[in-house]
């Protein structure tokens, strides 16, 4: 496959095996769920695969899509539900209801990462991520911007654990 | 039908007019308003858009259409026409041809992120005739990506050399100077929130920076034999003026809601900050290094519009509900002074991934630097003459600025919030650089307000910089690769002199012996304690 493209990498090549040994749903969202987990974002565990972490998870991304379209006969369900079943209606709900008694923005941040790692496509389909992100998000940013230019540096670095360095 | 019953309901409210007299159209298209209790957008805001702001401007589609495409005609028949009779490609001096080849194409990317973050008020905005002022600059936009691109494609046919005018969208991909791009135009103009979005197109680049930008520009242009750029740019300036009443409308809509005034100031510093990073230096470089014949120092231009006009006379008039000026805005005025010189210094050393041709500053040239920004010669121009000693023109020398510099102990970095590269050592701008490693990843920022930007929104700043991108790679791999060679598949595009003889090649490139490193990895970093 590498042959194919103008760039390949041992770490795609690596991955992209992976991806095509899984065949099932379950396995599937058991693997996108996992490398979010690790390899996006900012609260990520690792930085390993920084260079190509869009591009695994997007292939990780369509060979789920494919598993899941394959494998749900209804559009309806393809519509309406999460990709393990739940409705997606409620799923959103819940997390919009999580969101209404924060009111600290790195709490709130902290939701808005997880909804996104566990709700992006084709864990929940954007008819119903993106307007419940717009609600999140706006909640953030407004929590930010209350304080952004009044709280310390200081204060800042320390709330999220960052470790000034120099060269020695 | 829903839809039908809909229209039928609007068109017995508001009557078709009597007459096609277009203000009176304009008015009868105000009166149609749509559902937007059950509307809502798809983007997110700290903010409340008034459904009842007006529009300055007040043409239908229609009207607009045609005032410009009357200014099509007269730009492009100029261009094809008048200027290709007298050869203008082969009039302007080579050193700015040379620079159009990365003014023409980053201000390209700038059109193309207007596009999307004026659609996004449109799709953002309550008021039908806001949305409306929005949907003619995203028509005005789209023209201006053609018009960038097509001084770049002018160029490339009329030009005595267009290698680079021909592939600039190629060689920027390794030129350290386009992150700095896409953070303020990309990523500045339409991402986050809507609101702040137009702060940053509107509000900032627009009503602070295009009267700089552009006049300043056609006028250097203009000394330096360059009658293309403004017959463009300034077709482009005309449409602006619709755009800055469009960010006026924007903070207009939001000011009625009391609320507004909690993210207001810190949304207006953001964006200034944001766009300041990459304009101040980066207008300044193409302006003053650019340049055969000099016009009025940057540092002039820049107080005159951005100090006085703008932070003074334009946001003076919002004083009144309460928007204070930019607590950034002495940094900025102090990189108004330097920060130009401080990344030409940078974009020099790194020359063979700029895909243009550049010199050093002569000695007229020097001259010129000394006797307007008085300190330069001992900073900057010392260390110029040192470079042109140790053979910086030279394709058999091997030499490498950013060797030198880093020989030397002075080394160069990525700050994080802007993407430019900054050498904490040497600069003179308002550069206090510091240095952090957070969940098992090394940070560099080139002074606090960006420091700031990251601390409390890091998710937006999960991009690779140049370091991590092509760290490992050879230099004159990168380049080959990012297109960088001449139609002789050897002779390098970029060039650190403007002369045809002389003219460096890959095997050049690979003497410098240079493998790209990334300094957060290779130095001993320690927690201070
Ligand atoms: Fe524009
Ligand atoms: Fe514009």
């Amino acid at each position: 496959m590498s042959k194919l493209t103008w760039y390949s990498s041992p770490v795609r090549d690596e991955w992209a095996e992976k991806i095509n040994a899984i065949k099932t749903v379950s396995e599937g969202i058991a693997m996108l769920a996992d490398f979010r987990k690790n390899h996006t974002g900012p609260d990520r565990t690792t930085y390993e695969l920084k260079k190509e972490y869009n591009w695994i998870e997007a292939r990780i991304e369509m060979r789920l899509n494919q598993l899941h379209a394959e494998a749900t006969l209804s559009d309806d369900d393809l519509l309406n539900k999460t990709i393990d079943g739940r409705c997606a209606k409620e799923v959103a709900a819940e997390w919009m209801k999580k969101a209404e008694d924060i009111d600290c923005h790195y709490e709130m941040e902290k939701l808005c990462v997880a909804f996104r790692k566990a709700c992006k496509p084709p864990m929940m389909s954007v008819n119903f991520l993106a307007p419940a992100e717009r609600v999140l998000v706006a909640k953030l940013m407004k929590l930010r911007a209350a304080v952004f230019l009044t709280k310390s540096i200081d204060e800042l670095r320390t709330a999220r654990g960052v470790t000034m360095i120099s060269v020695q | 039908m829903g839809n039908n019953t809909a229209v039928k309901q609007a068109l017995k409210a508001n009557p078709v007019p009597s007459s096609v007299d277009p203000q009176e159209v304009h008015k009868w298209l105000q009166d149609f308003t749509w559902d937007f209790k059950s509307k809502t957008a798809k983007y997110p805001t700290k903010y409340d858009m008034d459904v009842n702001t007006r529009e300055q401007f007040k043409l239908t589609a229609k009207e607009y259409a045609r005032m410009e495409s009357s200014k099509e005609e007269r730009q492009y028949g100029t261009l094809l026409d008048g200027l290709d009779r007298l050869d203008a490609g082969n009039k302007v001096h080579p050193k700015w041809g040379e620079v159009m080849k990365l003014v023409a194409n980053f201000l390209e990317t700038g059109e193309y992120g207007a596009i999307s973050g004026s659609a996004l008020l449109w799709d953002t905005a309550q008021s039908p005739e806001q949305r409306n002022g929005y949907l003619a600059q995203v028509i005005d936009e789209i023209r201006h990506v053609n018009q960038t691109a097509y001084v770049n494609y002018y160029y490339g046919k009329h030009y005595y050399d267009p290698a680079g005018h021909t592939n600039m969208r190629q060689l920027r991909a390794i030129n350290p100077l386009y992150p700095g791009v896409k953070r303020a135009f990309g990523e500045g103009f339409l991402a986050g929130d809507a609101v702040e979005s137009s702060i940053n197109l509107q509000l900032v680049a627009e009503a602070c920076f295009t009267n700089p930008l552009i006049v300043s520009l056609t006028e250097w242009a203009a000394a330096n034999g360059d009658e293309i750029t403004p017959t463009v740019f300034l077709s482009i300036e005309t449409d602006e003026l619709r755009h800055m009443a469009n960010g006026y409308q924007t903070i207009v809509s939001i000011m009625n809601n009391p609320e507004t005034m909690k993210y207001l100031q810190t949304d207006l510093d953001n964006a200034f900050w944001t766009q300041h990073k990459f304009l101040t230096p980066f207008v300044g470089v193409a302006l003053e290094y650019g340049s055969k014949y000099k016009v009025e120092p940057w540092v002039k231009s820049w107080n005159r519009w951005v100090y006085e006009d703008w932070a003074g006379i334009w946001l003076g008039r919002l004083q009144q509900f309460g928007v204070k000026s930019p607590k950034c805005l002495p940094d900025a005025k102090k990189d108004a002074v330097w920060a130009h010189h401080d990344l030409a210094l940078l974009a020099l050393a790194l020359w063979p991934l700029t895909g243009i041709r550049m010199e050093l500053p002569d000695q007229q040239a020097m001259e010129w630097f000394e006797a307007n920004y008085p300190g330069w010669y001992n900073h900057y121009g010392k260390i110029y003459d040192e470079w042109r000693a140790a053979g910086f023109e030279d394709p058999k020398s091997g030499f490498c600025g950013a060797l030198w510099l880093m020989e030397r102990g002075h080394g160069i970095f990525v700050d994080h919030a802007s993407g430019l590269p900054f050498c904490p050592s040497l600069a003179k701008s308002s550069v206090n650089a510091r240095f952090a490693e957070y969940n098992g990843k090394r940070y560099s920022f080139s002074e606090p307000h960006g420091e700031r930007q990251w601390l409390l929104e890091p998710e937006r700043y999960e991009f690779q910089n140049f370091f991590e991108q092509f760290e490992g790679w050879e230099l004159s791999d990168l380049v080959k690769a990012a297109g960088g060679v001449r139609s002789d598949g050897k002779t390098l595009m970029a060039q650190p002199h403007l002369r045809d003889t002389d003219m460096w090649t890959l095997d050049d490139l690979k003497r410098i012996n240079l493998t790209i490193p990334d300094p957060m990895k290779i130095l001993n970093w320690q927690p201070i304690q």
